[in-house]
């Protein structure tokens, strides 16, 4: 029997086994009395997607009560290193009807993170999701809407605009931002991210093309794992890592670290709520399944600002931030002198507020989450419909679609496999 | 051509078909799309095979238009081909797209049933509508859920009833069919489409009905809704809503005015605050942020005084955020008066945000009229603000409080110092007895004198000041910040002293030390260093200097390996090997790989990363030996970075070639490859093969007796005859080689059998008339002698590079050019130019000479 009907046949058999019905799930934070929750009452998580990245979940704040994989060799793993009493989920479904979890960690492939989002969103969860936010500008508008909708808390998984070290750039962020707010580098300015300011694209993240067709592992629901994405037939270089190199499931470099290393941009250059006007691009014709190497980005806002996605490392006596009065060089070097006593001179840029168990308890926004963490990600599919297409685009940012070009426009929400929706 | 070569040839060409589509300037253009997807229209039916036509079906996404509705409608009856054709006729969206697959329902099978629902849901199909509801009720969840959805999407009154007994059914709770987001779903797109009335009516309905938690999403839901649609006629509802028990339904409330913030929303918000528990309070709060209201901005001034400690904090945050500097004295008495750790640390981000230079005046006056924990968090502001004018407050604070405080106070000094403040803080330094304390004083004192930006105006203000003191040691800090050659002696006969005080200040002022000259210094104090901390500051100390001094790279690696020899835990090898990596050079590789398989995970990782970067930068370091290692390393890793890239890697390897050049004339073990010196070239040629053979033997004897492998290095020892030769001849070749001598030793490198590249002992490379090693000492005619004296000091080693091709030889010694392209003549025959071919020789005498790292690489001869 050929692998899809194999695999119709056994959800068709699952789906028999389901009723229809709401299961009672009663927010743990109100078991503990009349809308409060008792200082003691830990913040419970259920990861999904436990073969890699959704290890280091474990170890995050919050006490694991399930883990979810469609691979039971990544599961039993994952759940080995539960607390004891924790669940093992084969299907996320199943486990967003668990009443006990607070909040759910998505740390699946990127086709996968708009669906369960949103999902979570209905089911009452708070959601606390893995670069990139979604794998299309469509999917980030709908997760948008669905926290608004049914009044969720959300956050991403990258923290640089508010702590840590700017990659490669060996500083935190903080003066950075203060020192654009200030005008002290003038306007516009522009940004080059590339090996000298110190950023990885990791152009090793592609795909192969001419996969052959192999068997599914037993251990594998590859159906289940596909989800939304399109059927193809089963090789392991789509699978458990390797998977970046594919555009149906993510977006080799871009998709992996675009939306790490562009949110600190935008939060720097106060974009939070705009987008680029025209997009640029160099690269080579890209296959349609592969994603292959690309060479240059540019991306530039309607006020000037540019953004620069320089993968092939070309520019290598560039600055991090150049505007017109002045530059910025990793190691806050610059050619203004004694910048560290100038910018003491300045108030601090306004506070970001960053403890997410007090988000959730107080419903508040987390300071990177689904409306600029949208914009963020944006940035980075932006960047993938370029090298996909090959050529220049122009871009509405307010009404969030490319001006004049009905091939872009398709790849801003691509059509799911059913029975997935969002 | 048959179906299979015409698809593979096809399937072949797809990206560039996609690539000439999509890239066409009016893609738009009948002319451009109709034959690219006619092609494939009809390679369909020529394909037999599943797997082929889905892979054409899914291309045809791309593709398709009016013209391929009727063949792809063909496959929505097939299970297995049904998801991509709707997908196709999705994107197109015509009428007879539409049409289509509304035909194709009443013969579906339960798969392809699915795939055209959610189909004609997301074409938003009206017209399929009656066929779809009559498919509502389905016991099968994801077909029930694909049929709510497209009536949701469809969105007409007519579903209601449908819509509204599904989502009942399911408690407006979440389930496997998403009932109840269909029926939202529906509500918000009629509301879309202008029913405001029947929108409002069935929203405010469920928003009175809604009470069990786990119905809280849709209750969110259906407020939002509710004050779209019914505007004005919601908003007592939402106020309503702003005293739940669910901080959810609250917080949901507020959002509601979200995009209807007005004067009249915030002055109600206001009132409420006054009579809400804390959390509401709390959200409400937060909730106004940035509202230029100047009734919000009194109302948080009162509320900084409230009772409730979440809800000062969060009051604290609103204020900070207001841009108005009245804030900051209401906020620090805030501070004063509730002072927890939380309470405390927003209140000096609040702080840091309005502090522009007005105000730090406020900051330090508040200094001694606060409690301990507001004192240290204003210290910290004022070093964050280089708040100099107020530099008196600091060390008022120094001087008079204790513990934290205090130690605060020290470490803030070296940011509000000014040049003023000099006199005062040499005269405290003698007074301090705790190290911190002092180091921070001297810190500071660097800090003062820095603002002049001349090294030497700042070395003799310090000297100045030193004159006045009694413990000179107290100064060797500052002096190191300013790197003060003059009082490197001074500093290093303290490392000497009996006081062990003494002996510390001046390590630490070394380990400090501004300036390259003092590494050799380093390296001494390592030597005789215990393996505690001390060794590791050294160390450090002395490695980030070579990365930061003006050596060439040549210089620095030498520099570097030296250095390793110290290291003692994984941290130390590690940083080094990453600075030998960033050499670049092939001798720093073959030092790297060695840890390959070290025992520290943490070396072992970094020795592949640093390989693994360095013969990516240069492909031709890449060689078998080197790709058997990385391999097996690669495989063995079990970080997930490199798990992820294994794959990708092996594969890279595979395709690097085998041989790239470079090949090590020592195993490390014994002198295999290596002979005896016998005689001369010439001598050699005219002799017979048994006299050759026996003189040969002579001479291996004396090799072994004369030369040794130590630690990987080829060791003369200092007795006898001198020469060792390599097995091989070569022609044309590059070679690297490090040499070190010892005093009264002499060397030379033989090319071709013939002297020689010359290494000067300790007599004729230093002083006024020194030579240097690295010319060809025993031409006559051509230049004999090197460019420039490069070599290390005596004990030290040395790196040699030499490339010869025809009769010209270039060599490097330690970074610099020293021969350049100089003909060698033959000194065994002058009236011949130098053999073609001959050994290597390497030749030492007087005393220990070691060798080591030979990398040959032979140029080929194009004739």
């Amino acid at each position: 029997m050929n692998e899809q009907r194999h695999i119709e046949r056994r959800t068709f058999l699952k789906a028999g086994l389901l009723s229809g019905i709401s299961l009672t799930i009663i927010p743990r934070r109100l078991l503990g009395g009349p809308g409060f929750i008792a200082p003691s009452d830990e913040i419970t998580k259920g990861v999904v997607g436990v073969g890699s990245m959704g290890f280091a979940h474990l170890s995050y704040i919050g006490r694991t009560l399930a883990v979810c994989d469609v691979d039971s060799v990544h599961l039993t793993n994952a759940h080995s290193r539960c607390p004891s009493g924790a669940k093992a989920y084969h299907d996320y479904r199943e486990l967003l009807l668990d009443s006990g979890i607070d909040v759910v960690h998505i740390a699946t492939p990127p086709h996968w993170h708009g669906i369960m989002a949103v999902d979570a969103a209905k089911a009452g969860k708070d959601v606390w999701c893995e670069c990139p936010m979604t794998r299309t500008v469509g999917e980030g508008i709908r997760v948008k809407e669905a926290m608004a909708r049914y009044g969720a808390i959300f956050r991403l998984n990258t923290a640089c605009r508010y702590e840590g070290l700017l990659y490669g750039m060996n500083i935190p962020v903080k003066p950075i931002k203060k020192l654009v707010e200030n005008g002290l580098l003038g306007w516009p300015l522009k940004v080059t991210i590339n090996a000298a300011t110190g950023f990885d694209w990791k152009s090793y993240w592609v795909g192969k093309t001419n996969l052959k067709t192999e068997p599914v592992p037993e251990n594998l629901n590859y159906d289940l794992w596909l989800g939304p994405a399109p059927y193809k037939p089963y090789n392991s270089h789509r699978v458990h890592n390797t998977f970046r190199g594919y555009w149906d499931y993510s977006g080799g470099g871009i998709g992996e670290v675009g939306q790490q290393y562009l949110d600190p941009v935008q939060y720097i250059l106060g974009k939070d709520e705009d987008s680029p006007v025209r997009i640029d691009v160099d690269a080579p014709q890209q296959h349609w399944d592969a994603c292959g190497s690309w060479k240059r980005v540019e991306m530039t806002y309607d006020d000037g600002c540019k953004i620069i996605l320089d993968g092939e490392n070309k520019d290598t006596s560039a600055a991090y931030i150049e505007g017109p009065n002045g530059k910025l060089f990793p190691g806050l070097r610059s050619n203004i002198p004694q910048l560290d006593r100038v910018l003491a001179a300045f108030p601090d840029p306004e506070s970001q507020f960053t403890d997410f168990h007090q988000a959730v308890r107080n419903r508040r926004l987390f300071a990177l989450n689904e409306r600029n963490g949208f914009r963020s990600c944006t940035l980075a599919n932006l960047a993938i419909i370029a090298v996909r297409l090959g050529r220049s685009l122009d871009f509405d940012p307010l009404k969030l679609e490319f001006v004049n070009d009905e091939a872009a426009n398709h790849l801003l929400s691509q059509p799911m496999r059913a029975p997935w929706t969002i | 051509m048959t179906a299979k070569r015409f698809f593979y040839t096809f399937v072949a060409c797809l990206g560039f078909f996609l690539c000439f589509v999509l890239k066409a300037q009016d893609r738009d253009s009948l002319e451009t799309r109709i034959p690219t997807a006619a092609d494939l229209c009809r390679s369909l039916d020529t394909l037999s095979q599943k797997e082929q036509k889905r892979a054409v079906l899914t291309q045809l996404q791309y593709l398709a238009g009016e013209e391929s509705v009727e063949t792809v409608s063909a496959y929505l009856s097939d299970p297995e081909l049904c998801d991509p054709a709707v997908r196709i006729l999705n994107r197109i969206n015509s009428e007879a797209a539409n049409q289509a697959m509304l035909n194709a329902l009443p013969n579906a099978d339960t798969t392809c049933l699915i795939a055209l629902v959610q189909g004609l849901g997301q074409n938003r199909y009206s017209k399929a509508l009656p066929a779809i509801s009559a498919l509502a009720g389905s016991a099968n969840p994801i077909l029930q859920k694909a049929v709510l959805f497209a009536m949701s999407e469809i969105a007409l009154p007519d579903s209601e009833k449908i819509l509204e007994s599904a989502a009942v059914k399911a408690g407006y709770g979440y389930d496997r069919t998403n009932a109840a987001d269909a029926y939202f779903n529906w509500l918000e797109n009629l509301y879309n489409k202008g029913e405001q009335r029947l929108v409002g009516k069935k929203t405010g309905y469920l928003v009175k009905i809604l009470k069990t938690p786990q119905q809280t999403p849709a209750k969110c839901f259906a407020l939002r809704l509710f004050s779209l649609a019914s505007e004005e006629k919601a908003v007592p509802e939402i106020f309503k809503a702003l005293d739940d028990k669910d901080e959810r339904y609250r917080g949901a409330a507020l959002l509601c005015f979200e995009n209807s913030r007005s004067p009249k929303i915030t002055k109600e918000l206001l009132k409420k605050v006054k009579t809400a528990v804390p959390e509401m309070k709390v959200q409400i709060i937060h909730f106004l942020e940035h509202t230029n209201d100047s009734a919000l901005f009194s109302a948080l001034l009162e509320l900084l005084t409230a009772k409730d400690e979440s809800v000062v904090e969060a009051a604290i945050e609103a204020a900070g955020k207001s841009e108005k500097t009245q804030a900051v004295a209401p906020i620090i008495k805030a501070m004063n008066q509730v002072n927890t750790p939380a309470v405390v640390k927003t209140g000096k981000a609040a702080l840091l945000s309005l502090g522009s230079q007005t105000v730090v005046k406020t900051f330090a006056e508040a200094v001694p009229k606060s409690v301990p924990e507001v004192k240290i968090a204003l210290l910290e502001i004022l070093a964050e603000k280089r708040a100099s004018p107020f530099s008196a407050v600091v060390f008022e604070s120094a001087r008079n409080d204790t513990g934290l405080v205090r130690k605060t106070a020290y470490t803030a000094l070296k940011n509000v110092v000014r040049e003023a403040d000099m006199d005062t803080l040499a005269a405290c330094l003698e007074l301090l007895s705790d190290t911190s304390e002092i180091n921070a004083v001297q810190d500071a004192l660097y800090a003062a004198i820095k603002v002049d930006n001349n090294l030497d105006r700042q070395r003799d203000r310090l000297l100045g000041l030193m004159d006045g003191v009694e413990r000179k040691e107290l100064f060797f800090r500052p002096l190191a910040f300013v790197g003060a050659q003059s009082m490197l002696p001074a500093i290093c006969d303290s490392l000497k002293s009996n006081d062990p005080a003494i002996r510390k200040m001046a390590a630490d002022a070394l380990i400090n030390w501004n300036g390259q000259e003092v590494i050799p210094l380093l390296f001494a104090m390592a030597k005789s260093a215990t393996p505690d901390t001390t060794l590791d500051e050294i160390l450090m100390s002395c490695v980030n200097k070579i990365k930061d001094s003006d050596f060439n790279n040549v210089q620095k690696l030498l520099l570097f390996r030296k250095a390793n020899e110290f290291a003692m835990k994984s941290k130390q090898r590690r940083v080094i090997l990453e600075y030998i990596g960033e050499t670049g050079l092939y001798t720093g590789l073959m030092t790297v790989v060695k840890y390959l398989d070290d025992l520290s995970q943490e070396v072992r990782q970094t020795a592949l990363n640093v390989a693994l970067s360095m013969v990516f930068d240069r492909n031709e370091y890449g060689d078998k030996k080197i790709k058997t290692l990385l391999e097996k390393a690669i495989r063995a890793a079990t970080d997930p970075e490199m798990k992820f890239r294994q794959n990708t890697l092996l594969e890279f390897f595979d395709s690097l070639p085998d041989d790239h050049g470079f090949v090590s004339l020592l195993n490390g073990k014994d002198l295999s490859g290596w002979k005896g010196a016998v005689e001369n070239p010439i001598a050699r040629s005219r002799m017979n093969p048994s006299m050759l053979a026996e003189k040969q033997k002579k001479a291996n004897d004396i090799m072994y007796h004369e030369w040794k492998i130590e630690n990987g290095s080829l060791v003369y020892t200092g007795l006898g005859t001198h020469t060792i030769c390599s097995e091989k001849l070569y022609g044309d070749f590059e070679l690297y080689i490090d040499w070190k001598m010892t005093p009264r030793s002499e060397a030379g490198i033989y090319l071709r059998g013939s002297p020689q590249v010359k290494i000067q002992g300790a007599a004729s490379a230093t002083g006024e008339t020194a030579v240097g090693s690295g010319g060809l000492s025993n031409n006559k005619q051509y230049p004999n002698v090197p460019l420039v004296v490069a070599d290390n000091p005596l004990n030290e080693w040395n790196t040699f590079y030499i490339r010869m091709i025809g009769e010209t030889v270039t060599v490097y010694l330690n970074g610099q050019l020293v021969t350049d392209q100089v003909v060698m003549e033959n000194y065994w025959d002058r009236k011949q130019p130098i053999f073609p071919f001959g050994q290597l020789e390497l030749h030492a005498r007087g005393n220990r000479v070691e060798y080591r790292d030979i990398y040959i690489k032979e140029i080929p001869r194009t004739e």
